[in-house]
């Protein structure tokens, strides 16, 4: 530990070692399952109406999270690369190469392939991408099984988000209807009213967690944070998500009282726009830190904020849930949202993270980081790469964007 | 004091040594594949041009990709701070910048006081670059220097439909053997650049009617000049050695350490 005049510097933060459990327990177990079949399993998209194949005691998996993981152990070059070789395209998501990729080799035993536990059911929502409909049906044909898709509408100004909410509910009971048929068991509404509940906790655990970061120093950076979406997203539904996000706002508030900061020679405060590269987090780390520049939070976190959650209306909130989020809104409202999150936490600068392969969160980045700039007059840089190919990353030109962003904050300073 | 100020990028290495009176000496050379030994040379021929000893240089910033590989600059700052430094110190009141390089292209948004307010870049992409106009000479037989006069010359406009670099190539191959004139080719490679520059420009927000400085080797380039004039609608200023500019401001920020 390093000691400066005020504070102590720990970048470890002890809430990892329960994460790195939670998701090792959550990755076997789907193992065991799909040995023993206690349980169906099913694949789902991260803002899909989860709770639905929860009650129904399905066990879910999300390959998008899947894919983050795989960027983080550098594997998914591999697996990007094998789906290419079966004649998809370069250019298409790579969440979606890296999974396919996966997914294929796992079917045909191609050594050391592993995907994610086999599905018996696969659930999807369009509210993030148009894209992802696609990717679930190539994987229905690859694997025999049934997909449901749930339509979500873009909320547009003017517009009632009553309509969205009624039309994903429509379809909500339309999903129950379909798995009761494909089970053979009753719905339990009971059942998802205590899931609802649980994840209602969560929900606002997750948001009393994050909030933490707004003191200045913040107790940990973005990216110490963003990995921690996992209990949010897969295990809502149980008491131990809530759980722990109230033992990490205890840890955070407790690095505040001590003073403990997670990175030396934190200058300024900085926002981070976009999906994180996930194979290039340490170096990013490396060279922020060298530069002074402490990233503080992301509308990334707000993708898996889930707050929309509440048991005395549970199947409509779930609804809500899917119908209203980050993607499904218009450019505007993501605008006034990124606009508070850099008022809220008294942000310096921005660096907007552009994801060749991803275009529904990089179309709207220039209009967003235009916005920001007039709104707020923070200097903003935007970078190039990925979230896991790294033959799309320029290490040197966005260490270059780095620090003109450090220069430009120093001018402006002067 | 002599200050320097070390541009290394890709494809030339520019240094700029300012002393009391003002710029007294620069030099541009190639990089090659020997960053620090052309940062030597480049250096050493500037040095010969006003008889003083690398002893005698006070202080260097170094910039451009090479930036952190020379070990004797006393701060390296990036291309952008030190084009914004260099544009600002010729041209006080100019408010937008673009810096058209070797192997990539900017736009930059500066103050009055000449601090950088936002800049776009190309990125991983030769289109729109100097490296463009060089394999589109290298394939219609022309000298660089040439091919903004030939460009001028033509009369009848088509376009190039490709925008990366290699396929533009193959496409200019193949009009070639349609026997298109070789001026309407290069008007039409000249098009694309601009093009390219346009998008980058309204990136940057720039307020209305203000004009553009242009640097870098390809503001050499007159019709490059008469193009983004015209489709931009603004006016385009020239430093006098448009390549040296962004090591000029490096001295300038280096005399001012």
């Amino acid at each position: 530990m390093l000691v400066n005049n005020v504070n102590t510097v720990n970048p470890r933060l002890e809430s990892q070692k329960r994460l790195g459990q939670m998701l090792a327990d959550h990755y076997v177990g789907a193992r065991e399952l799909a040995n023993t079949k206690e349980q169906p399993i099913a694949w789902a998209s991260i803002l899909a109406p989860t709770e639905i194949l929860w009650a129904m005691d399905f066990y879910v998996q999300f390959p998008e999270s899947y894919a983050a993981t795989s960027g983080a152990r550098h594997v998914a070059r591999d697996y990007c690369e094998l789906t290419e070789r079966n004649e998809y395209e370069h250019h298409l998501c790579t969440y979606c190469r890296n999974h396919l990729g996966a997914t294929i080799g796992e079917i045909n035993g191609i050594e050391p392939y592993e995907g994610l536990a086999r599905p018996d059911f696969l659930l999807v929502a369009n509210n993030s991408c148009v894209l992802i409909t696609k990717w679930w049906e190539h994987l229905s044909n690859l694997l025999g099984i049934p997909m449901f898709n749930i339509d979500c509408p873009v909320i547009v100004d003017g517009m009632d988000e009553k309509q969205a909410i009624n039309h994903v509910k429509d379809q909500c009971l339309d999903l129950i209807k379909f798995l009761e048929e494909f089970t053979g068991k009753k719905f339990d509404n009971d059942k998802l009213k205590e899931i609802v509940s649980n994840g209602k906790k969560s929900a606002e655990k997750y948001r009393a967690m994050l909030n933490v970061n707004k003191h200045d120093p913040a107790p940990a950076t973005f990216f110490d944070l963003m990995f921690h979406n996992f209990p949010n997203l897969a295990l809502r539904y149980k008491p131990e998500a809530a759980e722990h996000y109230r033992l990490m706002e205890d840890e955070l508030k407790q690095r505040v009282r001590n003073r403990i900061v997670p990175m030396d020679n934190m200058k300024y405060r900085i926002y981070w726009d976009g999906i994180p590269y996930w194979f290039a987090i340490k170096n990013l780390s490396n060279k922020l830190q060298s530069l002074g520049m402490c990233l503080v939070t992301s509308s990334y976190l707000e993708v898996f904020s889930y707050d929309r959650l509440d048991p005395d209306r549970p199947l409509e909130s779930v609804a809500e849930n899917t119908a209203v989020s980050l993607f499904s809104n218009t450019l505007s409202r993501k605008a006034e949202i990124t606009k508070g999150l850099v008022l809220d936490y008294k942000l310096e600068g921005g660096i907007f993270a552009n994801s060749l392969s991803c275009k529904p969160t990089s179309v709207p980045m220039r209009y967003v980081a235009d916005f920001l700039q007039k709104q707020t007059n923070i200097p903003i840089v935007m970078i190039e790469g990925d979230p896991v190919d790294d033959s799309f990353y320029d290490e040197e030109r966005n260490y270059m964007k780095f620090q003109a962003l450090v220069e430009m904050l120093e001018a402006k300073e002067k | 004091m002599i200050a320097a100020g070390i541009d290394v990028g890709s494809t030339t290495t520019k240094v700029v040594l300012l002393g009391p009176n003002g710029m007294c000496a620069n030099s541009v050379q190639a990089t090659g594949i020997d960053v620090v030994e052309a940062t030597d040379r480049v250096i050493k021929r500037s040095l010969q041009q006003i008889n003083k000893s690398f002893e005698d240089i006070e202080r260097i910033v170094s910039t451009g990709y090479g930036r952190i590989s020379i070990p004797y600059s006393t701060q390296t700052i990036t291309e952008i701070t030190c084009n914004a430094a260099g544009v600002h110190h010729l041209f006080p009141e100019a408010t937008l910048i673009v810096d058209i390089g070797g192997q990539d292209s900017k736009a930059i948004k500066i103050n009055e006081r000449g601090k950088v307010l936002q800049f776009a870049m190309n990125d991983k992409c030769s289109a729109g670059t100097g490296k463009f106009l060089e394999i589109a000479a290298d394939t219609l037989q022309v000298d660089i220097a040439e091919l903004g006069s030939l460009a001028l010359k033509s009369s009848n406009r088509i376009t190039i439909s490709n925008t990366c670099t290699v396929f533009a190539q193959s496409e200019i191959v193949s009009l070639i053997a349609r026997k298109t004139a070789k001026e309407d080719i290069a008007a039409a490679l000249h098009e694309s650049i601009a093009s390219r520059i346009l998008g980058l420009v309204s990136s940057v927000n720039p307020e209305p009617g203000v004009g553009i400085v242009l640097t870098g080797g390809v503001a050499k380039n007159i019709a490059i000049v008469q193009l983004l004039s015209k489709m931009l609608g603004r006016k385009v200023l020239v430093p006098d050695n448009p390549q040296i500019v962004t090591a000029l401001g490096a001295a300038i920020l280096a005399l001012n350490q």
